[in-house]
């Protein structure tokens, strides 16, 4: 009786610990993957959503920087210390999908290669601002170079339990979800993605809804980014892993048949799997082994996704191709 | 197509599918974008680091070929990343998107590097009577057998499951790059704490699995010939002989031609009875292989191993194959440009200490490239400016507009140290160009056309006259 | 009498695709309240006029006119407003939504999503011209028929009063070509002006109130169609009257080249394509296989060539030429029918997209058939260039190298030349053609033909699957008729009649009866002679 009882305590202890921080973990994901499936809906591949994050994070890092440095920490408003990182995630992930949309819609560009490049784009502006702002601080913690924005973090997230970015992370995907499926806008994106001259005959105008779900999506990776920052790194930047967190989120499109409310569930289940090993506390050694418990479980849900055969389950029939009306 | 693409231009733009476009001319597009691109990236890298670009250039060929020390690293970086630019290629020609060359590479050199770490605990291989020749010429096969077949398993399981299931091919490759970092990096930290598995008693470097064994220079190629640079140079020509194989591989065999029959159509393929799934499998297990053989270079030349051994050169080789349009010869020039830029950013010092890097020499690389892939646009399609009444108007619009652009684009970088809002800066400019050049272009249109009507009246004057 | 009035009117209107021109300064009426009938061949600009008029092309001359009204139609959107509604050949459906969300797609109906009352409004459509639809069925799910009633349901909800079908009747069964008709009759009482695109004459002159002809992009001239017959239709529409005049010699030498037994294939969702399947194709003749579009064509060539998995009870067999031996080809794939020694040449209906390879070069898609040959790993580059000289030379291709030019800048002519000229230069002993004059001009069409023949006087067993019934009865020797994926019937063609073999191809379905083995059909006409 007393044996069981210090047992739940001890699961109970463990998973109050365990559960928050799996539902942090959790949103850069959620994020990423409501903002791919928007974009996949309209039948634009972007595998770009990695270099996406990671510039949404530093342009949310770099204007927070920017705004705690630019006085003391006695004179910051709440307000500003929001919204100023905010704003420059989200302008700078617009650009990103602008780019991508300007390349892959308007110049039909190869999908494919756009989007990596995007990543390698995305990745080295932000690896190499990061390490900018890092040299010009000189911030040298432990051997680590890293910077944070201390001030700033404290208006996103204590650091225990998610913070409001996490909240609105999922608010967003149920509204994504209600909109593909409810709204005759939701409908007319998913029949450009589906079938873009049935939609252009059908008078939609193919290019601006491409053009809106890619870039609106986007914004929303990006946040991803900047929640990343916020919540699961408590505003320290030092050479984060933003793009396993990109990859990652797009396999979840896959994994949950582009369903934005599905993704919730899954972004949890795999952010406790990228904590696992945190929590666990393994030998070192060990931990490196269930670090790659996330990828093999990825590695098999793709395998297993591939056996699904069921018409709904299907991606977008349009994914990755460019659309031409007078192609003959 | 009539353009209503939301776009308020003062022009419409009618686009149609060209019928074919003259060898010179394709070249021309795509030297024009080339250079474009490069002025661009001169511009931004003048605005960041705010010096003189003579000095930045000859910055930039110090650090890559300042000394034969220097210049042996450059070409063997060249030649390393040339090795997974051409493994990939054929896998892109099926049009099989292998993003996994980052892990095939990884799991070779590991592969070899287990091989050296295991020899290093056989009597045999510590026995000193025995030459050093009769133990490298055992030591190599095994390493070079031993890449080639996890470069190759790493190649196949996609290739497998996307011939049997189509599973995406994509996300499968990119996650088996973390499933072999992620196993170096657990072998690594064995090797870190010898007790926890015995795994070694040789050795206590931190870090890399054979650098104690690296000194006695068995399995590396650095005591083939007791010269500086000379350890780079077996890799060198194995990636020089490759290329030249690769290049009649893919255009004069059997093989190559299915690989894009392959890429062009399946169904065509299977009607002239190549097998497709088995051409997939293949040309991965190929492609992993070569992935692997580089791996196995680097251990040799190297003589270590680490996860970040490849260092994203797996993903940069993509880039290269594609900026080369899957040419062999013109992958040399791409990896020579990129190694260029990488080596050289490093020694691109600010004043304030700030130096440029390997991620800003990547970030301009992207963006050479997406001139390269945008600019096939007008190689496929014919743009014609449509209802555009010969005005100036518009063009004097989109050269002020283009010019504000630019301007506050620029102002932006040149504050860099104070607002760090280079992604916005960088589109800005490029932006900013774009807008800039089509004013341009409108107004020598606009002009010329003026110039057409006034030399027809002109004519028809002087007839009836 | 009171004065016409014009639905539309289409004046000096003319379209270019590069270099080729698709519509010729056309003047085409239409009058409000009639049935109109646009009549032309295969390529001779229907299609692209009519898009003009739904906004999917824009003209690059002349001008549109709408109940007189001068306008512009820049966009499908734009047609929709001036009530025109285009119901195309090829479906614009979304595979996976319900008819209802296809109906209600890219429109803006005041207020939320509606479902439910969309379907209540095409409910009262259907019913008010006698279609039948379940608003909640998902497209993939349904038939060809089915699919059409949503399109033009789709285009009757948005209120349109110009109504054009594209061939609309290609895909149908007789019963549902009936049925089809009532409905365009229902429409015109209820004031709506149709065009029906076509070039079936019986049709035109079933449902038609007027008949506008177009050949090679222009507009020939319009007739009554209660002033008009088959004759002077088909004069208009080809310009001269049809007497094809293709020589068919008789072929001494014929044995049993391939022997096709109760062949039946599935497709993936398991329905089946063709359905117990039997018939000889003997050296020396050329077998001519007929049908409405759809009927299991592809899926016999497929079948044979070892591109489609058969139903175990299937058997096709193969008797060489030199040594009689016979060869089962069941399960063999393309591979190991060309390593067994089987000589079979296959042109498939899909050239780019199955039997060529466009991105490459003459000399590089000569050799698709026949890379393999020799040892080395290295393709021999030099044989194939020389045959594709050669066959340039012979059928005279139009093309400025062999080893340069990618084959897809050639044009559609050339390009199956190209491709006949490959699958004969295999000296093959059975030769399948599918629609292989399908897009070609009369010229390039005799060349074929010609080939052919040539073909079945060396003893080579043709099989030519075609869409054109005269040209069948005037190629082949014997035909296959084929209904619904069975064999309605294999008969003589030189005795045969057009009238007849029409008939068989709709047989089936209008009996709606079990399908007769091809032996009792062949058995009740020698009871008829």
């Amino acid at each position: 009786m007393t044996e069981s009882g210090t047992f739940f305590t001890v699961l109970i202890g463990f998973l109050a610990s365990f559960i928050p921080r799996a539902i942090m973990q959790a949103m850069p994901l959620l994020y990423g993957s409501t903002g791919e499936i928007l974009t996949e809906k309209s039948g634009n591949l972007n595998l770009g959503i990695p270099g996406i994050m990671f510039v949404g994070a530093i342009a949310g890092v770099s204007g927070a920087f920017l705004y705690e440095h630019s006085g003391s920490a006695a004179q910051m408003n709440g307000f500003l210390a929001v919204l100023i990182p905010l704003l420059c995630c989200l302008v700078g992930s617009f650009l990103m999908g602008l780019l991508y949309c300007f390349l892959t819609v308007t110049l039909r560009a190869n999908q494919n290669v756009t989007g990596l490049s995007m990543t390698i784009f995305g990745t080295g502006i932000a690896q190499f601002l990061g390490g900018s702002l890092i040299k010009i601080t000189h911030a040298q913690s432990a051997g680590v170079a890293s910077i944070t924005i201390t001030e700033t973090v404290k208006y996103f997230s204590n650091g225990n339990v998610p913070g409001w970015l996490a909240y609105t992370g999922i608010v967003i995907a149920i509204l994504v979800a209600l909109f593909l499926r409810y709204t005759r806008a939701g409908m007319q994106l998913r029949a450009v993605g589906e079938n873009p001259a049935t939609a252009d005959a059908a008078g939609i105008n193919v290019t601006r809804y491409k053009y809106l779900a890619t870039i609106i999506g986007s914004m929303i990776a990006g946040l991803g980014g900047l929640c990343f920052v916020m919540e699961c790194a408590h505003g320290t930047w030092s050479e984060p892993r933003i793009d396993q967190i990109g990859w990652l989120a797009i396999a979840l499109v896959i994994f949950t048949a582009w369903r934005p409310g599905v993704s919730i569930f899954a972004s949890i289940m795999f952010g406790a799997l990228l904590i696992l090993s945190d929590h666990l506390n393994p030998p070192i050694g060990i931990k490196e082994l269930y670090t790659l418990i996330p990828y093999v479980v990825t590695l098999l849900v793709l395998i297993i996704v591939s056996l699904r055969k069921k018409r709904e389950d299907q991606p977008p029939q349009s994914l990755g191709l460019a659309y031409f009306r007078e192609e003959r | 197509m009539k353009n209503n693409n939301g776009f308020i231009l003062p022009f419409g733009i009618h686009i149609a599918k060209r019928d074919g476009i003259s060898a010179w001319k394709r070249w021309m597009i795509r030297s024009i974008a080339i250079l474009i691109a490069l002025l661009l990236c001169a511009v931004i890298t003048i605005l960041i680091t705010k010096m003189n670009p003579i000095t930045v250039l000859r910055s930039m060929f110090d650090g890559t070929f300042g000394a034969p020390r220097k210049v042996w690293k450059t070409v063997y970086y060249v030649a390393m990343l040339l090795g997974i630019s051409l493994a990939v290629t054929p896998a892109f020609k099926m049009r099989f998107w292998n993003i996994g060359a980052e892990g095939q590479v990884l799991i070779g050199a590991f592969a070899a590097a287990a091989c050296m770490f295991y020899a290093g605990r056989m009597p045999f291989f510590n026995d000193p009577s025995v030459s050093m020749t009769v133990k490298n010429l055992i030591l190599f096969p095994c390493m070079l057998i031993a890449a080639l077949a996890f470069g190759a398993l790493w190649g196949f399981l996609p290739a497998f499951f996307k011939s049997r299931w189509n599973t995406n091919e994509t996300l499968f490759t990119l996650m088996m790059n973390y499933v072999a970092m992620q196993i170096v990096k657990f072998m690594i930290a064995y090797r870190e704490f010898p007790k926890l598995l015995q795994w070694s008693s040789n050795g206590t470097s931190v870090g890399t699995i054979n650098s104690g064994f690296q000194s006695v220079g068995i399995g590396t190629f650095a005591k083939i010939a007791d010269q500086s640079g000379t350890q780079y140079l077996f890799p060198i020509i194995c990636i020089g002989v490759l290329t030249v194989l690769l290049f009649v591989y893919l255009k004069y065999s059997k093989h190559g031609y299915e690989i894009a029959v392959v890429g062009e159509s399946e169904r065509t393929a299977s009607y002239a009875g190549i097998k497709v799934n088995r051409v997939i499998v293949r040309t991965m297990i190929l492609s992993g292989a070569l992935c692997g053989l580089v791996g196995f270079l680097i251990v040799a030349a190297e003589g270590t191993v680490s996860h970040d051994v490849v260092d994203g050169r797996g993903y940069t080789a993509v880039m290269v194959s594609w900026m080369s349009q899957f040419n062999p010869f013109g992958m040399i020039f791409s990896s020579l440009l990129l190694v260029f830029m990488q080596f050289g950013a490093k020694e691109v010092v600010m004043p304030d200490g700030v130096s440029l890097d390997k991620n800003f020499a990547n970030m301009l690389m992207s963006i050479i490239l997406f001139f390269i892939i945008g600019c096939e646009f007008f190689i496929n399609y014919k743009v014609t400016v449509t209802r555009y009444r010969a005005s100036f108007k518009p063009a004097i619009f989109f050269l002020i507009v283009g010019t504000v652009l630019l301007h506050i684009g620029g102002g932006l970088l040149s504050v860099f140290y104070i607002i760090p809002l280079l992604v916005i800066a960088i589109v800005l400019l490029i932006i900013g160009f774009a807008v800039w050049l089509s004013g341009l272009i409108m107004l020598i249109i606009s002009i010329r056309r003026k110039v057409r009507i006034a030399r027809k009246k002109h004519a028809s004057a002087g007839l009836e006259g | 009498m009171e004065a016409v009035k014009n639905a539309v009117r289409m004046e000096g209107i003319t379209k270019h695709f590069g270099s080729v021109i698709a519509n010729r300064s056309i003047n085409l009426e239409l009058h409000e309240g009639e049935i109109l009938s646009l009549l032309g061949e295969n390529g001779s600009g229907k299609t692209t006029l009519m898009n003009m008029l739904s906004g999917i092309y824009y003209p690059d001359e002349g001008q549109i006119y709408i109940h007189d009204q001068p306008v512009t139609i820049k966009s499908p959107k734009d047609a929709f407003e001036y009530g025109i509604g285009m119901i195309h050949q090829h479906f614009k459906l979304v595979d996976v939504f319900t008819a209802t969300e296809n109906i209600i797609l890219g429109l803006h109906e005041p207020g939320m999503l509606n479902l439910k009352r969309a379907a209540k409004k095409i409910k009262e459509i259907s019913e008010r011209y006698g279609f039948e639809i379940d608003p909640n069925q998902k497209v993939y799910n349904m038939s060809v028929s089915q699919k059409q009633t949503v399109e033009i349901i789709k285009v009757l909800y948005r209120g349109a009063d110009i109504l054009i079908l594209d061939e609309p009747t290609a895909v149908l069964t007789p019963q549902e070509t009936d049925k089809l008709f009532a409905v365009m009759r229902n429409m015109q009482k209820d004031g709506k002006s149709l065009i029906i695109i076509t070039h079936k004459l019986h049709e035109v002159l079933e449902v038609s109130d007027r008949v506008a002809i177009l050949r090679k992009g222009e507009y020939i001239g319009d007739v009554l169609t209660a002033n008009a017959n088959q004759q002077s239709l088909t004069d208009m529409m080809v310009g001269r009257a049809v007497s094809l005049n293709i020589d068919r010699p008789k072929s001494q030498q014929t044995a049993e080249r391939l022997k096709v037994e109760h062949l039946t294939v599935k497709d993936v969702e398991g329905v089946k394509r063709l359905d117990d399947v039997s018939f000889t194709a003997n050296s020396g003749e050329i077998l001519g296989i007929a049908g409405i579009a759809g009927s299991g064509q592809r899926e016999l060539l497929e079948a044979i060539a070892g591109l489609q998995p058969i139903e175990p009870e299937s058997r096709i067999m193969y008797f060489d030429p030199k040594t009689g031996k016979e060869q089962l080809l069941n399960g063999m794939d393309p591979l190991k029918i060309i390593r067994s020694g089987v000589l079979l040449s296959f042109v498939p209906e899909d050239r780019f997209g199955m039997g060529l390879v466009g991105s490459m070069t003459i000399a590089q898609n000569v050799m698709l058939r026949s890379y393999r040959k020799g040892r080395s790993p290295l393709l021999d580059q030099q044989s194939p260039r020389i045959l594709a000289e050669k066959i340039v030379n012979d059928l005279e291709v139009v093309t400025p190298n062999v080893d340069k030019i990618p084959l897809r800048r050639l044009s559609g002519g050339n390009v199956q030349k190209v491709l006949v000229g490959r699958e004969i230069e295999q000296s093959p002993s059975v030769l399948m053609t599918a629609y292989a004059v399908r897009g070609l001009d009369i010229n390039t069409s005799y060349t074929i033909y010609n080939l052919l023949t040539e073909q079945k006087m060396q003893g080579v067993a043709v099989i030519y699957v075609g869409e054109d019934l005269d040209v069948l009865l005037e190629l082949c020797d014997r035909i296959l008729v084929l209904c619904g994926g069975q064999v309605s019937g294999i008969v003589d063609a030189r005795s045969v009649t057009k009238e007849q073999v029409g008939l068989m191809m709709t047989q089936f379905r209008k009996t709606g009866e079990p399908q007769k083995t091809a032996n009792e059909t062949k058995e009740a006409e020698h009871e008829e002679q």
